[in-house]
């Protein structure tokens, strides 16, 4: 199911330029292999860059940029049975081919296992295909007026279109996954246009010891977007794959949207220096966007810095061990307006039900007008220092921020009976603290040997200051396993786990007394909090090293804190029997004499359907999110430059590196790699089956001619 | 410089002079609420958007956890979700009384939230349509009235529904906006009858065409309207509003029914054409199904149903597969099967299959492949024996072309039929007027169409001709008489998810043979039910509380008036 994949990646970059001139022409393609079968992604782009200054008191920039992908997707941790799922859950017991060369699934039974029906993987991702092409053009193109001496006046204009298209095809004869035997095509088409203006006027001034820059502009955006979809099914054949959609006889799934937002800026900034010891900046921005309520659409967004550039101080010119100190420290007012078009209007949506034998049109309110939507406002404070020393061998760039945002944009939930799940509604209040600490450093630097590293860790709290009226918790996410699986509850962080704690095993004298099954979870009677998805700690640590003619880089990646959900647990250790599992039902599943009052213990082995399986979902599948990652190694060789002047170049690089040497987790983690993709703004470390993070060795050349 | 000025100042200007509603948003794909209901095909779309929310959708099955019409049959435990109970986890919590606010939160969500949002639907129709100006929107008064009797209806039946489930809850009868109060208290079940299920039922009934639903479009009528009346005011007869004044109207509305009364002309019962697929039974199966069992019939409409849940296959989206739950998990290969998951989720257990008498009389239901199965047919023709503990399995569920062919089917799932209102009306009318021949005649037709199997095969000396059974009947005490329509509609309904709602109402549970061995087989001795427990419940007896479900956690958090019903801890 699996396979080494090869890549490559090609590239080729030409810059020149004259004296008011200058372009570059950029082409790329690349073609990454995925290393599950038939999985992958090709990028064919050119970029085009123009600059010039036809006038003494004009300049032109513009740039062009076209590419396309083609990508051949395979379901993620969708909860189907999919290959990345089947893997791992189709007994080994089958081949993937019978004798007779049909392919294998699991309802051909074997010594009288009943198993859940799924295809196996082999036959799945041979089979169905799902294509993603995308085009992507994008350009810019700017003037710059100079008006008199430190007065410009620059404007650009950008657009920036996405066209995208999906083909999936699931033929018939995948069990499980075909449209109940009918096969379907699932075609999707959407196009994305952006465009945006931007003006402004800048004046820089310097005189004597002071230096003023003030910046007034404004700015358009806009974005629509369109999108059509098709789902057709039953066909008689699967030759004609996606290519003839009328083939098909169910044809009634067609769905088509449009939306679009806007924005219009108005902002300026000042910026002071005085003897480049102290510095004062001022920003001040009128946000307007289309999503919000008619009379707040706009809100003003403030904010001042101070920085105090002690090295330059008299006092401190006898210190030489310090190269450079600044303190620095802001506050200001941000805004988001990140939440989906249309929500402060009070509209009906329409859809079909059935009525007589054929669809009927239907329509009903989808949510409460809310006039008073606007801007989530986040405060920000920060404080900090910049350090230099030892001749810049080792430096320090430390800060502390916190920001309370209010105003947070949420589904509020409201009491049903006004009809309404929720309103979108500024209700929320959310705070964050955390240090940003960077530490870099040259250990040893000679003539045939350096190193440096660079050590940087962010530490984020955060917290849950208030809700909606009663405060009442949030549920996000899918709900798994027949609950809520992710609470928004305050004085908690976001992303914690909803669910049930194991407490232990239920032994025949527990099932005497209280019932159930010998083997199965006792479990706590309600939900809770049984895990968070927020780390408290991410970084990297980068060790560069030179060594006459080589280079060596060793990159780390680290996580400390937090927690990962596990969801398909549920089916490989919980629910084994309808599907194959995972070692530690042998190594770790409960068995008479093991002890019974360990929390999160593997429940007992309990084979076929009809045996009491018992899935919940609680802290079982909850494990530690903490990691260290050997991220990037690599060694270089620069070949001399003497050597390679007959060949014209100026620089000649060969190198060879590994991605993703190694990894180094918590064992109750038993996926494949505990770095997760994030689903939501609110739902972070949740999985199911992943697909699997390679391993990858490169070797390569840069050449400069 | 002067040239410069000037064309930097145009450009400003320009930009800041453009599109003065630039950040005004108008959707596209939605239609702006203000001047929806402008037009009276938009009107009509309005209400057709209640058919399908609410009680009707909770019919609509899924492979894993059944629908959520077994929720009681579960907690009852005459049931049981055979396969998949271990991830579908309410239904342990059903099974083992250990149910709470919390830890069932997202399926009482369900049956608590759908009727609070079609009723909101309901009330905002009933609000504008008086508010609409006829000339401007085009409609006509009869379309208003019209329009207004549906969205009445359906608020009824999402009342009746709720007050069932949950007790005292809150009384919506108007629409909100996000200014008002929202927080209502709940409001007692009686009031809730009284003031808007009633009511709402007597003027669909009043409005609404007298007629067949199948001949109606579909669409609700008075007849459908009634048979809500009728089960709405046998619930008030009940507990826990104990109202015996309910009896007599239940009674006359539900003599419509019968032989003779105002809506005798739009119904029939179905007949036994023989005992196999073409019995009474095996028609409800296969109304509007893709492709009757070998030896069966297809129905396109079936005069025994009033009320029906419809599906249509060949639609996506509008098919119902609830095939999947007449077999036990992994049962058939592709070879046999469309149907790629199935699982026994409401399978009878022993005490429930007990009430069928299969030892003096042969009561068809309970004749291999009527209501159960014990074998299946493969393609070639041969038998597909049922494993021992899946036996027998919910054959009513079984739809063999939507299991064979096309794992989707156009079956409609009656909600009330006819037999309903024969066994409506005896209960009433003997509550109300004694055990009059009407009375006897109405339970004795629903009995002995089972009974015809034995009586017509000369060598079995079982069955019961239906003189038999009104003699016997006839000379019953009213309490007697009352259990034998209580047993009947047990034996009549098994799989259509009337259970529960029977011993809300009555309080009492049938206990039989297999519980108490002096029971004999095919009759159930009606106990209270909290001197009974389950085959799952550990030893616990019932308690009266568990036959309200506990509010959703979710609900009690949002609304600080809302108070929890006994026995499910409070508030969270």
């Amino acid at each position: 199911m699996t396979r080494n994949a090869v890549s490559q990646s090609h590239q080729l970059n030409v810059q020149y330029g004259s004296k008011k001139s200058s372009s570059g022409v950029f082409l790329n393609y690349t073609d990454n292999q995925g290393i599950v079968l038939n999985t992958g992604i090709k990028l064919v782009s050119g970029r085009f860059t123009h600059d010039s200054k036809p006038l003494n008191w004009l300049s032109t920039a513009m740039n062009m940029m076209v590419n396309h992908t083609w990508q051949s997707v395979t379901p993620i941790g969708s909860g189907g049975m999919d290959a990345l799922r089947s893997n791992i859950e189709m007994p080994p017991l089958f081949p993937i081919k019978f004798p007779d060369g049909t392919w294998s699934n699991t309802t051909y039974k074997i010594y009288g296992f009943e198993y859940e029906a799924m295809a196996n993987p082999v036959h799945y991702l041979n089979s169905r295909t799902d294509m993603r092409y995308r085009t992507h053009i994008m350009g810019n193109a700017a003037l710059t007026f100079y008006i008199a001496e430190g007065l410009e006046l620059k404007t650009q204009f950008g657009m920036n279109s996405r066209i995208y298209r999906r083909r999936e095809h699931q033929p018939f004869g995948i069990i499980n996954h075909d449209n109940n035997g009918k096969g379907k095509v699932n075609a999707e088409e959407s196009d994305r246009l952006y465009w945006q203006e931007e003006t402004f006027l800048t004046y820089k001034k310097v005189i004597d010891r002071h230096r003023l820059t003030a910046m007034v502009g404004l700015s358009w955006m806009e974005e629509t977007y369109s999108r059509f979809t098709n789902d057709v099914g039953n066909f008689t054949t699967n030759a004609f794959g996606v290519y003839n959609l009328g083939a098909g006889s169910e044809q009634n799934t067609q769905q088509s949207e449009w939306q679009r937002w806007a924005m219009n800026s108005y902002f300026t900034r000042l910026a002071y220096t005085f003897s480049d010891k102290y510095s004062f900046t001022f920003t001040a921005r009128v946000d307007g966007s289309s999503k919000f309520g008619a009379n707040n659409k706009y809100a003003f967004f403030p904010s001042g810095g101070v920085a105090w550039n002690i090295s330059n101080e008299d006092f401190m010119k006898d210190i030489s061990w310090i190269d450079n100190l600044k303190l620095h420290t802001s506050y200001g007012v941000t805004g988001n307006s990140e939440l989906p078009m249309y929500r402060s209007l009070a509209v009906f949506s329409a859809s079909t039900v059935l009525l007589n034998g054929t669809r009927a049109s239907a329509a009903s309110s989808s949510r409460m007008a809310n006039p008073d939507l606007r801007w989530e406002k986040t405060k920000l404070f920060d404080i900090g220092f910049n350090l230099n020393m030892l001749k810049n061998r080792l430096n320090f760039d430390v800060s502390w921020y916190y920001k309370y945002t209010d105003d947070l944009l949420l589904e509020a939930p409201i009491p049903i009976t006004s009809g309404y799940q929720n309103i979108m509604k500024n209700v929320g209040a959310l705070s964050n603290k955390g240090w940003d600490i960077m530490v870099t450093g040259t250990l040893v630097s000679n003539d045939d040997f350096s190193w440096n590293a660079s050590l940087n860790a962010n530490y984020n709290a955060n917290k849950i200051e208030k809700l909606n009226d009663n405060n009442a918790d949030i549920f996000v996410g899918d709900d798994w396993l027949g609950g809520q699986s992710i609470v928004m509850r305050v004085g908690e962080p976001l992303a914690c786990f909803w669910g049930f704690e194991r407490l232990g095993i239920k032994d025949a004298a527990y099932v005497a007394e209280h019932g159930g099954r010998v083997g199965t979870a006792i479990r706590s009677a309600n939900r809770t909090i049984i895990g968070r998805g927020m780390p408290d700690w991410t970084g990297s640590f980068i060790n560069r090293f030179r060594y006459k003619n080589f280079d060596f880089l060793a990159e780390f990646q680290f996580v400390v804190g937090g927690n990962i959900r596990l969801d398909c647990t549920h089916t490989i250790e919980d629910r084994f029997g309808l599907t194959s599992g995972i070692r530690s039902l042998m190594t770790e599943a409960w068995t008479e004499g093991k002890p019974t009052d360990l929390p999160n213990q593997v429940q007992a082995i309990r084979i076929g359907s009809f045996d009491g399986q018992d899935s919940q979902l609680d802290s079982r599948f909850v494990s530690s999110a903490s990691y260290l990652r050997g991220r990037h190694f690599e060694v270089g060789y620069n070949f001399p430059a003497q050597k390679i002047k007959f060949l014209n170049m100026s620089s000649l690089r060969a190198f060879v590196n590994v991605n993703n040497l190694f990894v180094i987790c918590d064992k109750s983690f038993k996926g494949y790699d505990p770095e997760v993709s994030t689903r939501g703004q609110f739902e972070q470390n949740v999985m199911n089956y992943q697909y699997p993070v390679p391993r990858t060795f490169s070797l390569g050349v840069n050449v400069t001619f | 410089m002067n040239r410069i000025f000037s064309l930097s100042f145009a450009c400003v200007v320009l930009l800041i002079s453009s599109c003065t509603n630039f950040l005004e948003e108008t959707p596209r794909t939605q239609l702006p609420a203000e001047s929806y209901f402008s037009d009276p095909r938009t009107i009509e779309a309005a209400v057709n958007a209640l058919y399908k929310i609410g009680p009707n959708s909770w019919y609509s099955p899924g492979a894993y956890d059944g629908n959520r019409h077994m929720q009681g049959g579960w907690i009852s435990g005459l049931f049981d979700n055979l396969n998949y109970k271990g991830q579908e986890i309410w239904i342990q919590f059903a099974q083992t009384f250990t149910m709470t606010s919390n830890n069932v939160d997202v399926r009482m969500g369900n049956l608590f939230n759908d009727p609070y949002i079609s009723i909101q639907r309901a009330n905002l129709i009933i609000e504008i349509l008086p508010t609409l100006d006829l000339v401007a929107t085009g409609m006509t008064e009869a379309q208003r009235t019209r329009f207004d009797a549906e969205a009445r209806f359906f608020r009824a039946q999402n009342y009746l529904w709720l007050v069932r489930h949950f007790g005292d809850v809150p009384m919506a009868i108007e629409t909100q906006d996000s200014g008002d109060d929202m927080y209502l208290p709940r409001t007692d079940v009686k009031t809730i009858y009284e003031s808007v299920i009633i009511p709402d039922l007597l003027k669909a009934i009043e409005v609404l065409p007298i007629r067949n639903q199948y001949n109606n479009s579909g669409r609700i009528t008075a007849t459908v309207a009634s048979a809500h009346l009728i089960d709405a005011y046998v619930q008030m007869a009940g507990f826990p509003v104990n109202d015996a004044s309910k009896w007599g109207l239940a009674a006359a509305e539900a003599k419509k029914f019968l032989p003779g009364g105002a809506y005798e002309s739009f119904f029939k019962l179905e007949d036994n054409e023989d005992f196999e697929e073409l019995s009474a039974y095996n028609k409800f199966r296969s109304v509007n199904v893709n492709s009757p069992s070998p030896g069966g019939r297809k129905l396109s409409s079936c005069l025994e149903f009033i009320y029906v849940c419809e599906y249509q296959s060949g639609i996506t989206g509008a098919g119902f597969s609830n095939t999947a739950w007449s077999l036990e998990v992994g049962a058939l290969g592709t070879t046999e099967a469309k149907v790629s998951i199935t699982n026994n989720a409401y399978k009878p257990m022993p005490r429930r299959l007990a009430v069928y008498d299969t030892v003096n009389v042969r009561d068809l239901r309970m004749k291999e492949r009527q209501f159960f199965a014990n074998y299946y047919d493969k393609m070639d023709g041969s038998r597909f024996p049922n494993p021992e503990l899946n036996t027998p399995s919910p054959y009513f569920f079984h739809d063999w072309g939507a299991m064979k062919l096309e794992n989707n089917s156009g079956r409609h799932f009656a909600i009330y039929r006819l037999a309903e209102m024969y066994l409506f009306a005896a209960e009433a009318i003997a509550k109300s007027e004694g055990v009059t021949a009407q009375a006897v005649d109405a339970l004795a037709t629903i009995r002995a169409r089972a009974y015809e199997w034995g009586y017509d095969e000369a060598e079995r000396e079982s069955g019961k001709p239906k003189t038999d059974v009104v003699t016997e009947l006839s000379t019953l005490s009213v309490d007697r008489f009352i259990e034998e329509v209580w047993v009947e509609r047990y034996r009549e309904f098994v799989f259509e998810f009337k259970d529960w709602n029977l011993i809300q109402r009555t309080r009492k549970y049938p206990k039989t043979n297999p519980m108490d061995s002096s029971i004999p087989l095919g009759t159930a001795r009606f106990v209270d039910i909290t001197t009974v427990g389950t085959d799952f419940s550990g030893g616990k007896l019932f308690s009266l509380d568990y036959l309200l479900w506990p509010l959703p956690e979710s609900q009690l958090q949002r609304n600080p008036n809302l108070v929890n019903n006994p026995g499910y801890e409070g508030k969270p």
